[in-house]
């Protein structure tokens, strides 16, 4: 019995230990401040395209160290440093998240939805194409689409039947992007489900790390068809000169549908968060506030790769919980 | 008729010059086109090399792959030779989808048709992909057409060089021919020269056996008219060697007696012949003729063409002494050559014309008819016997020696 609390008190002086000992094994990159403890920024070391980066990431560490708000705040409530810290996919991503291990972490909507230890939102990425409303209902969405390529017999069918989409997709293979990703894969692969009661592909899955991946995998003829994000389509096409820049959505779905066909499109969802932990909550935390307020100047100064930050409620994503249920009891959990 | 001299010719020296420079010019740019080429090829190795090692085409069973790990790739590939790059992936069905740039079978259906592409194969054994590379061939062209150039300009050096060299030959056989001509010309006339040549000698010997049966008859005649027997068997002999003569007036005979008439002769009576054929030249002159003992003095030869040696040998005695004087024959052996000496005491023969004296159409007695050929006739006739004959001058007499040195025959009795 002894030995148990011995133990008992163990874990947890190992747990209230200075976090900067605790960060030594995973930290990328930090500046260690003895004795005091780290301010910690969680981020999955490589996601889809429009997740910031390191490099983006370490921009930002010095743009807090050099915000005054930021600065007073870390001094008042102890902080001696910025730590960054990488994650190795959605499981190690949502451990860390559990362990409350970050005081600040960008990650994908399902991740922020599947953690289980009072992380807030507190912003939302807004990506060119997504789709806003100004300000003040600052509505953020996006979209994802099911695609097919040139060489499928959908492309030049035309066909909307849901037998016929069935009969050709279903026997087929389907690109997708990583699970992480609503938009690009747990939204489209729902709507196709929904709309022509299609659950699983006889060819299986062909993952790709981003959106735009999945659509040059389709253009390429790698893929007969793929789900992604909407804002993908646009840009890859664009970003290979086949279609103009700056075209009207009308014009643009015309000359797209050259290259591509759109065989499903889902609804809106809100697009990934930055979130923080709960005792960190703007409304109750000056140095959430003053954290929030440098990431969305930061983000609007350096245009951080066309992402945007705006502000975001916890209220947002409880829609969010809605899609990804409704995913687990029409398609469920998908073989990787 | 004088022929007009060819043009001259430019010197050929700058033209080899610029062959040899040309040539040089060749060998560098060969060279260089082979570090070209080969830099070409190591260029075209590290792309594939890089697609290899990095894996990013995948296996074929695998349909999954990171486009932005390939344009990376692609974008290190990319350089001043590499214009244009085409990445494939083969798949196990055995297609080949462009994943670089990806939008290509869209956008460009036929590109393969639109450049020289160099296929590459990637990955061993099976391929995972292909790299087609369009590749800056405008440096390997230059060359090449600077290669070409002086090439057509090394063929063309060459070709004027022949050209030359053809017109030499040309101008050489057209020499040939020329001096041919002129030797043909040369011989007709030494023909010509040698025929009066042989009519000189002719009239030469016949004149003697005539003059001799002349000088006999008419000494006949003037003491008693009465012909004797020695008489006529010396007119029957003078007669016999005058046919004989014409006989020989064949050109080849004359000169150079057949073989066939070659026989054992005795100097001894070959010398009482000649002697008793020029005796009509003889009077008031003492001759001498002496043989050494103990050898025997026979040789192979023409027989007329032996007395025809000695008489001319005596005869120019008889005239140099002009009626007064001492004629010495003497034979003997002398390391085994036979040895014949003609010593007079006539004036003897300048040193300066010693050996002149032996050429035709020279004499010594200019105006007084000699015609010239008799010294020529004899050395003839002993060079064909294989031996010589020389002049000096007698230390005994003061006048001319002649000595006859001939090889000494194998013994008829030894054959």
């Amino acid at each position: 019995m002894p030995l148990r609390f011995v133990l008992l008190f163990a874990l947890i002086a190992a747990f209230c230990w200075p976090i900067d000992l605790r960060a030594q094994d995973t930290a990328t990159s930090a500046t260690v401040q003895i004795a005091r403890p780290l301010f910690r920024i969680g981020y999955l070391r490589r996601e889809e395209t429009g997740h910031p980066g390191e490099q983006q990431l370490e921009q930002l560490r010095e743009a807090l160290l050099a915000d005054p708000a930021v600065q007073r705040e870390f001094r008042n409530t102890g902080y001696g440093g910025i730590g960054l810290f990488s994650c190795d996919g959605a499981a190690d991503m949502i451990r860390r998240l559990n362990a409350r291990e970050f005081d600040v972490a960008f990650t994908p909507a399902n991740l922020y939805k599947e953690q289980q230890a009072g992380y807030t939102a507190i912003l939302k990425a807004r990506r060119p194409k997504d789709i806003i409303a100004p300000p003040p209902s600052d509505y953020v969405r996006r979209l994802g689409v099911v695609i097919v390529s040139p060489r499928s017999p959908l492309f030049q069918a035309h066909s909307t039947d849901p037998a016929a989409i069935r009969g050709v997709l279903g026997k087929d293979r389907m690109a997708v992007v990583s699970t992480q990703s609503v938009a690009g894969f747990n939204a489209p692969l729902l709507a196709l489900a929904r709309r022509y009661d299609l659950r699983t592909f006889d060819g299986g899955y062909l993952w790709f790390e981003s959106s735009e991946e999945v659509v040059k995998a389709v253009l390429s003829g790698l893929a007969p068809a793929g789900a992604c994000e909407a804002g993908a389509v646009e840009s890859v096409l664009v970003g290979a000169g086949l279609v103009p820049v700056g075209l009207s959505p009308a014009e643009f779905a015309r000359q797209r549908d050259r290259y591509l066909r759109v065989v499903a499109e889902s609804d809106p969802v809100v697009t990934d968060p930055v979130i923080v932990r709960r005792a960190l909550a703007p409304r109750g935390s000056a140095l959430g506030r003053a954290v929030r307020q440098r990431i969305r100047t930061w983000s609007l100064e350096s245009r951080l790769g066309d992402i945007q930050y705006r502000d975001a409620t916890d209220d947002e994503y409880r829609s969010l919980k809605e899609l990804l249920d409704e995913f687990n009891s029409v398609i469920g959990e998908v073989p990787r | 008729m004088k022929r007009p001299r060819p043009s001259p010719q430019p010197p050929r020296w700058p033209l080899m010059l610029a062959l040899v420079l040309l040539v040089a010019a060749l060998a560098t740019l060969l060279w260089l086109r082979d570090r070209l080429v080969k830099g070409q090829q190591a260029e075209l190795q590290r792309a594939v090399q890089l697609f290899e090692t990095t894996g990013v085409l995948g296996r074929p069973e695998s349909r999954t792959l990171v486009f932005a790990d390939i344009e990376t790739n692609a974008r290190a590939c990319q350089s001043d030779l590499i214009r244009r790059l085409v990445v494939v992936k083969l798949t196990a069905e055995g297609d080949r989808l462009v994943v670089y740039p990806f939008h290509l079978a869209l956008s460009s259906p036929n590109w393969q048709s639109t450049g020289d592409w160099t296929e590459l194969r990637v990955g061993g054994s099976p391929a995972t992909g292909f790299l087609y590379v369009d590749v800056d061939r405008t440096a390997l062209r230059v060359v090449d057409g600077v290669v070409a150039m002086i090439g057509i300009m090394l063929a063309a050096g060459l070709t004027i060089l022949l050209v030359r060299q053809r017109g030499k030959e040309q101008q050489l056989n057209r020499a040939i021919g020329e001096l041919e001509e002129r030797k043909a010309q040369v011989l007709q006339l030494e023909r010509l020269a040698l025929a009066g040549q042989l009519s000189a000698n002719v009239f030469h010997d016949i004149k003697k056996p005539v003059l001799n049966i002349k000088h006999e008859v008419t000494d006949a005649l003037d003491h008693d008219g009465a012909p004797t027997r020695e008489l006529l068997e010396m007119v029957r002999s003078q007669t016999d060697f005058f046919l004989q003569m014409l006989r020989d007036l064949g050109l080849e005979s004359f000169v150079n007696a057949s073989r066939d008439d070659v026989e054992w002769c005795d100097l001894t009576e070959a010398v009482d012949r000649a002697l008793r054929l020029v005796r009509y030249e003889q009077e008031g002159i003492d001759v001498e003729v002496s043989f050494a003992p103990d050898h025997d003095y026979l040789i192979q030869a023409v027989p007329h063409r032996l007395v025809q040696l000695f008489s001319n040998l005596a005869l120019n005695a008889f005239q140099a002494m002009d009626g007064k004087g001492r004629l010495r024959l003497a034979a003997s052996v002398v390391d085994g050559r036979t040895v014949l000496l003609v010593e007079d005491s006539g004036p003897g023969i300048p040193d300066a014309l010693r050996e002149e004296v032996f050429s035709p159409f020279v004499t010594t007695r200019e105006g007084s008819g000699g015609s010239g050929l008799g010294l020529y006739i004899c050395r003839t006739i002993v060079e064909d016997l294989g031996g010589t004959l020389t002049v000096d001058r007698s230390a005994d007499l003061g006048g001319a020696r002649f000595r006859v040195d001939l090889p000494r025959s194998e013994a008829p009795e030894n054959r």
